[in-house]
């Protein structure tokens, strides 16, 4: 589903990523563990088309697609979606509208019909009930005056309202009590299928205990020096990222 | 002589500044600066411009804890000044400057040379201004350029004395340079009530910072001109006011702060108090130029009025040419929150005793901008020994 | 929309009569184009003006001394704004309506396309664009319904021109009482050459069951330079107006030098809410409206007055629309959202002066700037000495996208009474590259999430307006910002 060959990014004039490869099947759950610094945010922002990154060279191929060679919407619009660590608070967007207006973006760029309003809070109902997200939030401003928690609930009721076929999950699990990380967890997991892949971007092992994941990567230097299945995480918890130093 | 006749060409020392006054003419109430600012008094009052240089009020208020320069009615003082001698202070022909107008061109005008006090050390104690006067209806101009420079900090402490009886008319000038250091500069006026005392900054910051803390309760009339430059990046200035004003008083404080950098910042924050029919003016205007991204600039007025003859003019105006920037403002007018009186008044407070109290605690903030613990102590001590 | 769209069908009416009329009129006259007055400005083309409408000789005294009073006064320019002067013996002072166009296709097509993104039907494109229709619209049994839940309630909604003829005394009572003769330069001109405008007068105690509205589009085409605008709420009254439209229209005179008087009598309340999109000018302001108007309201006791507007279009715009709060507890609010783009440049703000006791204003004004636009706040807060316990809020942000625009604001607080509060918040900000990037990352292009910023900026504001309206000028928002980014 994704292959990244070779990626080099800058941020901020310092070469991030020297040379990053990556290859994710369908319905695969990958995790990219490492030390702050090590290039986790620079990746996912390269995927998504971050203004803050400069790409110095290689190609990520999503859907037989470059995605370097398209906005950051249209990349979007073709099932990329990334859940923020810190979502950004947009004052005055209603976040009903907001949702409508996304939903029915994605829609037409894939030339499917617009949903009507009520069709929409239809969904959006449902969505809200099963993962016991509260309804006031879609009479707010889009994460504005939001906690941590509402505003990873709002990700997350995004995230299973556009239904994108490529989810990337950036540090979901900072700032979450236990009881919305089991939430979060929830919904995650409640997408997973054939169909769908994952990357999930993680400091801490924690995350990783509810939503199991196929591969796990340790990236350190803007490259990947270690991959192995779920025990890797564990290994990683007792050692330490010492450990990572060891490689 | 009456300054609005221009009638002093004789005794102007500096042809080229009086030249240019006679063509641009004073400001009146066209002018969007001078709007609500008489300056009547100043200008249609006969006034005579000889000096009195036997004045020993400066005794009262000189003070071991720090050096000192004074000038006493226009002229400095070498005799009783007592500077170190890391510190030079010199005389030398004028620099002609363009950005010079309005009042600070009159000034100019009765001096031909710049007086020049140059830092470019570190110094054990701060220095103190003190500018003392005596006589009526006297004309007074004098000048000081202060340079900071070298990577130092230097707090300065600048105060105007006269007599209960003094009823003069001063313009004085006070250029800044800071280059690459820091300046703490406190200005207190406790001058006669019957003076008409006029002073035009001119801040040049090159790098570095400013800091500027006015203490204002003197004067009858006291025009406050501020013309800030922030010329380099990472070039700021804070600037700090206290008017406490009653009776017939009035005071303008007109600020023009220029961006001229990316990166530069400033910060005005001014209270007043304003008591009987005083009047104040508060004109600030910051602009942030194109190219000067990543600036900062916030600037507030809170002012309380302890009597409906007061009355005050805010106008904080902020002009903006580049969208990459932090800028706010904010005005406030009230009065003293009658509940906390009512509260005060209940466990046994005198009416004076709480509203006191509670324009102290309004005031508090600013006089806590004030760091150097040798230039607040000294400010408190001569605070509390004039009530107003 | 189409509940609005009735209600001005005296001017409906009007419009197309003139432009049926004008058929007529060639029969006798050689042109007509002759209707037009030569240009320029003296005591005979004033004369001329109030002869045509047949009006009473008070008005024309009136007209003569404002003319008088404007000959002494001098064009403000305190405003920072910078325009070519206006000659105004350049100026023809009186004309019919202008020989219809013969079809879409003479149309600026700039302004074609505005009104296809607008979403405006193509009979109503024909209209505003000035094109001659055929009488399709069925306006006489609109006018009829309408005008009979009008009438029955003694509410009075004509034109000027009418009202000059069929209510004279009420005309002549409030006319220039809230904006005297002589209040300002561009004031004076208006009172003495102003060609129409509406007039409302609502009853005591009666509250209009609908919005009053020269959105009728087809007005627009009509308007004529020197609009007049006078509003009477009398005691216990309710009204709500709508002035302008979110269509450019197609119009060659340049200045437009408005009057809007509001007489907000004891308990009465006026919203007046305005959508202004006159032409802009290209992106170096040539060929753009000067929009110049006076717009002024008194309120008596316990009455208030609601100043809501979006101002998206001309060159140059100079308005402060006012409220004099002179009875006790009276109550003004300005709401303003104004965008400059291309080489536009506003000055607006509000004048709230409170002179009575228990008086309250409310200022919530949100300027946004693109490309070259300039975008300035101006704004007075006055407490008289006897206003005990005036309270004021104000609340002014500028948005700026791009480097090349200007925001400035320029608030005047002159307070006089010691129980009074006032206070006053400004912030200048921009859109920030995150918000920007978390929605395209959702799927919405870039011109989209600016449009969605912008108009979460503008909310506070833009709630203030009637449904129809709100939705209208959400959408020219959008249009307005349109190649600003990117």
């Amino acid at each position: 589903m994704l292959e990244i060959k070779n990626l080099q990014v800058s941020m901020q004039e310092k070469k991030v990523l020297k040379g990053f490869d990556l290859s994710i099947g369908k319905g695969e759950v990958h995790a990219i563990m490492g030390l702050n610094g090590a290039g986790k945010s620079t990746l996912s922002k390269s995927i998504t088309g971050h203004f803050d990154c400069d790409v110095m060279g290689g190609e990520v191929m999503y859907k037989n697609k470059n995605m370097l060679d398209i906005p950051p919407e249209d990349r979007a619009n073709e099932g990329i979606f990334m859940s923020f660590q810190n979502p950004v608070e947009i004052p005055g967007v209603n976040n009903m509208y907001f949702l409508r207006s996304i939903l029915n973006a994605k829609r037409v760029y894939n030339g499917q019909e617009e949903l009507t309003s009520v069709e929409i809070l239809k969904k959006i109902k449902k969505i809200t009930k099963e993962f016991h997200i509260n309804e006031d939030m879609m009479k707010r401003s889009v994460n504005d005056g939001f906690s941590g928690g509402e505003k990873k609930k709002n990700e997350l009721l995004q995230m299973l309202l556009l239904e994108p076929d490529f989810l990337i999950l950036d540090e979901i699990d900072s700032g979450l009590d236990i009881d919305a990380l089991k939430i979060v967890a929830h919904g995650v997991n409640s997408m997973r299928s054939p169909d769908r892949s994952f990357l999930i971007i993680t400091h801490y092992q924690r995350l990783l205990s509810f939503i199991k994941p196929d591969f796990i990567h340790i990236l350190k230097d803007g490259k990947i020096i270690k991959t192995g299945d779920y025990t890797l995480a564990q290994e990683l918890e007792d050692k330490g990222y010492e450990m990572v130093e060891a490689l | 002589m009456i300054l609005k006749e221009l009638d002093f060409k004789s005794e102007a020392q500096d042809r080229h500044y009086f030249e240019k006054l006679e063509q641009e003419g004073f400001p009146n109430k066209k002018s969007e600066d001078y709007r609500h600012i008489s300056l009547k008094d100043m200008l249609e009052r006969k006034l005579s411009l000889n000096a009195n240089i036997e004045n020993n009020l400066y005794e009262d208020y000189i003070s071991d804890d720090f050096y000192s320069l004074i000038f006493i009615d226009q002229a400095f003082d070498l005799e009783h000044s007592n500077l170190p001698s890391d510190i030079s202070f010199s005389s030398s022909s004028k620099a002609k400057n363009d950005s010079k107008k309005n009042l600070s061109l009159l000034s100019e005008a009765f001096y031909e040379k710049d007086n020049i006090l140059t830092i470019s050390k570190s110094l054990d104690k701060p220095i103190m201004i003190i500018n003392v006067s005596s006589g009526v209806d006297k004309f007074f101009a004098n000048n000081l350029h202060i340079k900071v420079e070298n990577e130092i900090k230097v707090d300065i402490l600048e105060i105007f004395v006269s007599n209960e009886e003094t009823a003069n008319v001063y313009c004085i000038n006070r250029d800044f340079f800071i280059e690459n250091s820091k300046l703490s500069y406190a200005k207190l006026n406790l001058s006669s009530h019957k003076d008409i005392l006029n002073i035009n900054n001119t801040i040049y910051v090159n790098k570095g910072e400013c800091t500027l803390n006015a203490i204002e309760r003197g004067s009858k009339q006291s025009i406050n001109n501020y013309d800030v430059f922030l010329d380099e990046e990472f070039s700021s200035i804070n600037m700090h006011g206290i008017i406490e004003i009653k009776d017939n008083q009035n005071i303008a404080n007109t600020i023009k702060i220029h961006h001229n950098k990316k990166n530069t910042s400033s910060n005005q924050t001014f209270k007043q108090i304003l008591d009987n029919n005083s009047r104040a003016v508060f004109n600030s205007q910051i602009t942030i130029n194109k190219n000067c991204s990543y600036s900062k600039a916030h600037q507030s007025s809170q002012s309380i009025l302890l009597n409906d003859e007061a009355r005050m003019f805010n106008e904080p105006r902020m002009m903006i040419f580049t969208d990459e920037l932090e800028a706010s403002h904010g005005a406030t007018v009230g009065s003293l929150n009658e509940e906390a009186i009512n509260y005060m008044k209940l466990r046994g407070l005198s009416q004076a005793q709480c509203e006191s109290m509670l324009i102290k605690a309004f005031l508090t903030e600013i006089y806590d901008y004030v760091k150097n613990p040798i230039i607040k102590d000294y400010i408190d001590g001569h605070i509390s020994r004039i009530s107003i | 929309m189409s509940d609005t769209r009735k209600i001005d069908s005296t001017n409906q009416d009007k419009a197309l009569d003139d432009a049926l009329n004008s058929e007529y009129k060639l029969g006798f006259e050689t042109d007509v184009e002759s209707e037009t007055f030569p240009v320029g400005l003296n005591e005979d083309v004033i004369r001329a003006i109030s002869a045509k409408k047949k009006e009473p000789s008070w008005l024309l005294d009136y007209r003569l001394k404002a003319y008088k009073k404007w000959l002494t006064m001098e064009e403000p320019n305190w405003a920072e704004l910078n325009y070519e002067p206006v000659d105004y013996q350049s100026i023809s002072y009186f004309s019919a309506p202008k020989k219809p166009l013969g079809s879409l296709d003479e149309v600026d097509p700039n302004i074609l396309k505005t009104y296809e993104k607008l979403g405006i039907p193509l009979e109503e494109q024909k209209m505003l664009a000035g094109v001659a229709v055929d009488a399709v619209f069925d306006s006489v049994s609109v006018k009829t319904t309408f005008h009979k839940e009008l009438d029955d309630l003694g509410i009075i909604f004509c034109s000027i021109s009418d009202a000059a003829i069929n209510h004279p005394e009420l005309l002549q009572k409030y006319i220039s009482s809230v904006v005297p003769i002589g209040d300002n330069y561009f004031g004076a001109l208006n009172s003495a050459v102003f060609t129409d405008g509406s007039f409302v007068y609502i009853p005591k105690g009666v509250s209009c069951p609908m919005e009053l509205s020269t959105y009728f589009r087809i007005n627009a085409v009509n308007t004529g330079q020197f609009e007049r605008t006078l509003i009477i709420a009398d005691e216990g009254s309710y009204v709500s107006y709508n002035e302008g439209c979110s269509a450019p229209s197609r119009d060659e005179n340049q200045l437009h030098a408005a009057i809007v008087e509001l007489v907000a009598l004891d308990d009465s309340h006026i919203k007046y809410s305005t959508i202004q999109n006159w032409f802009p000018g290209d992106e170096n302001g040539k060929g753009g409206i000067y929009n110049f108007v006076t717009k002024r309201s008194v309120c008596k006791k316990n009455a208030k007055v609601s100043w809501t507007q979006v101002e998206t279009g001309s060159a140059i715009t100079w308005k402060y629309p006012s409220c004099i709060l002179a009875g006790d507890n009276s109550v003004g609010e300005f709401f303003s959202v104004a965008i400059t783009s291309l080489a536009q440049q506003a000055d607006t703000g509000t004048k709230m002066i409170h002179i009575g006791k228990n008086t309250k204003s409310t200022i919530i004004s949100k300027g946004i700037s693109a490309l070259k636009g300039k975008n300035n706040y101006r704004g007075l807060v006055k407490v008289s000495k006897n206003a005990d316990n005036a309270r004021n809020f104000s609340q002014c942000d500028s948005l700026l996208i791009g480097d090349e625009c200007s925001a400035h604001t320029f608030p005047y607080l002159d307070t006089q009474n010691k129980n009074a509060k006032v206070e006053h918040e400004a912030t200048t900000s921009k859109i920030s590259d995150q918000q920007l990037f978390y929605i395209r990352q959702r799927g919405l292009d870039e011109e989209h999430a600016v449009s969605m910023i912008v108009n979460g900026f503008c909310k506070e504001v833009l709630q203030e307006l009637p449904m129809e309206f709100a939705a209208e000028a959400k959408e020219l928002l959008s249009i307005t910002l349109e190649g600003s980014v990117g």
